[in-house]
């Protein structure tokens, strides 16, 4: 069935109403997401991100994982493919700390530490979920505060000139003192791990693990035939 | 997602039974909040009882002028009824305020109630989080919290209530009905939600497998001349960083009457009863409505990102109340 919206013009494309073709199977709910195509053999991932903001993955636990019902393979920074960032691009060198399951460093949270693969998209999930990383936690600095002392003006700045009067931010105006204390921090110990379904294993200090069950993997997936892997 | 059960419940008493006194079961309504809660793992109920086929989706007028509104009419029907708008136009643009189109025809009344702060560390299972994990600490403390609570918030838990409908209900007296396996009961809803103290993950005073069947709305003369203002960091479909519902009877330049309520600021829809207090049998001038503000804000506590607040409170309070005035003496 075909639906025409509004009043065709006499002749010629422009100001004429034109039907589009998926327009009813995309307000039906009907249409297809690429990832709802179906193809044989079909593997699927499920990324798992760092829940860390700073830092370098100590380990990535994988060995229960991989005996978990549909699991293929986990992919991360011990045995993906290297990738070559030896090359001179449009804007420059790659910087070769964004290369993803390239290396151990974890340049921000959310940063993709390994890719589940598996039968189904369901179990790649409940893979990733279930898999323990260790990371070896470093501060971080991401707070804008008017008063810090490394703040500068920037000489330039690629592609476009930037304003650089200083302004005044909310931030500046210091609060009413609060009763409280503002004492409770994130858990930041030395290392801090992540497990919904396994304990701490034998032989981990208490007094520098936290064990911080987590989301494993935000949601982001990938599918693609089983037979490039 | 942990897998779990579903039920479907069409009366009262079946949902009531349904649910049990089973801690890992969960009444659904429109599902907008709970729903999304279970995708990240912040809620993992073993049973959903889902409410949609209940008879509890009508408002009733009584004839004294209050409202009987049912536990799932949906937000959209709630704002667009004829009563709602004339009687109470705060509380329907309050709800016209929260969400989208989709959202609100969704969203039931008695979910709005009972749904769940919108702070990331809540949701955020990586986190600690006193409210989801009782004991595990407040990241928000020392951490994002621009849209935290000012007023009544604890050490342990810094969280707002995200609703807008509640803070009209708050301003006009609701009472929440609820029915329990041993008979029914109520709460006023100055009552209803649970100081935060050191008990951040008990929210509301409802005994356990209580379902909420229904809201009243007293009758509210006062209610006809009020508005609900809303700031938020977008124009619409986001969260509140600071609301209000007024509503206000002023006589030759006298405040017979006034409701204040306000929004993003607590745990719970924050009755303003300091400035109402300050308020009545005063003049209606606006030094009179920034001395009530601050008498009611002087109990706010700000954190070092989010005492922008008060200052947006103490403007709305003002800003509200002169507009109210004006419409008052036309």
């Amino acid at each position: 069935m075909t639906t025409t919206t509004g009043v065709a013009a006499v002749t010629g494309a422009i100001g004429s109403a034109h039907t589009r073709l998926e327009g009813r199977d995309k307000v039906t709910g009907a249409a297809r997401y690429a990832g709802e195509v179906p193809f044989a053999e079909l593997a699927h991932g499920w990324l798992v991100l760092s829940t860390v903001a700073r830092g370098r993955i100590r380990s990535v636990e994988d060995g229960a994982v991989l005996a978990m019902p549909g699991v293929l393979t986990v992919l991360h920074h011990k045995n993906a493919p290297r990738v070559d960032t030896g090359y001179m691009g449009m804007l420059g060198r790659p910087n070769p700390i964004l290369g993803i399951f390239q290396h151990d460093r974890v340049p921000f949270a959310g940063w993709p530490v390994a890719l589940v693969v598996a039968e189904t998209s369901e179990q790649a999930r409940e893979a990733a979920e279930a898999l323990v990383v260790e990371y070896d936690v470093e501060p971080h600095d991401v707070a804008f505060h008017n008063d810090r002392s490394d703040a500068y003006t920037p000489e330039s700045t690629p592609m476009v000139q930037p304003e650089t009067e200083k302004g005044t931010s909310r931030l500046n105006s210091p609060p009413p003192p609060s009763s409280w204390t503002r004492s409770t921090p994130l858990r930041r110990s030395t290392t801090t791990r992540w497990s919904r379904m396994r304990p701490r294993p034998a032989g981990t200090a208490a007094g520098s693990t936290s064990s911080t069950p987590t989301r494993a993997a935000a949601g982001w997936r990938a599918s693609w035939r089983s037979s490039s892997l | 997602m942990r897998e779990f059960g579903y039920a479907r419940a069409f009366d009262v008493a079946g949902a009531v039974s349904l649910i049990g006194s089973d801690p890992d079961a969960r009444f659904l309504g429109g599902g907008t909040n709970l729903v999304d809660l279970m995708k990240t793992g912040a809620e993992r109920p073993a049973l959903l009882v889902d409410l949609r086929d209940l008879p509890l989706d009508r408002i009733e007028s009584d004839h004294d002028g209050g409202l009987r509104i049912g536990a799932t009419v949906t937000n959209s029907d709630l704002a667009a009824h004829p009563d709602v708008r004339r009687h109470y136009p705060a509380l329907a643009q309050a709800v016209l305020a929260g969400a989208s189109g989709q959202l609100r025809n969704m969203a039931t009344v008695g979910g709005n109630l009972l749904q769940r702060t919108r702070c990331g560390y809540f949701t955020d299972i990586s986190r600690p989080c006193n409210k989801r994990s009782p004991g595990s600490g407040c990241p928000a403390i020392s951490g994002e919290h621009h849209n935290h609570a000012i007023l009544g918030a604890s050490e342990h838990c810094i969280a707002t209530h995200p609703s807008d409908m509640a803070v009209a209900l708050a301003a006009f007296d609701a009472v929440v009905s609820y029915e329990t396996a041993d008979g029914p009961g109520e709460s006023a809803i100055d009552g209803f939600y649970s100081p935060v103290g050191e008990t951040p993950h008990i929210e509301t005073g409802l005994p356990p497998g209580a379902l909420i069947t229904g809201v009243t709305l007293p009758p509210a003369p006062v209610a006809a001349l009020s508005r609900y203002r809303k700031v938020r960091e977008r124009a619409s479909f986001a969260f509140a960083i600071g609301s209000i519902a007024g509503a206000l009877d002023v006589q030759d330049g006298v405040v017979r009457e006034v409701r204040l309520a306000l929004g993003a600021v607590a745990s719970r829809p924050w009755r303003a009863r300091t400035a109402e207090r300050a308020l009545t049998g005063g003049p209606a001038s606006a030094e009179a409505f920034a001395a009530a503000a601050d008498a009611e804000l002087a109990a706010a506590e700000a954190l070092p990102d989010n005492g922008y607040k008060v200052t947006l409170m103490r403007n709305l309070i003002v800003a509200v109340l002169t507009e109210l005035t004006e419409e008052a003496s036309r």
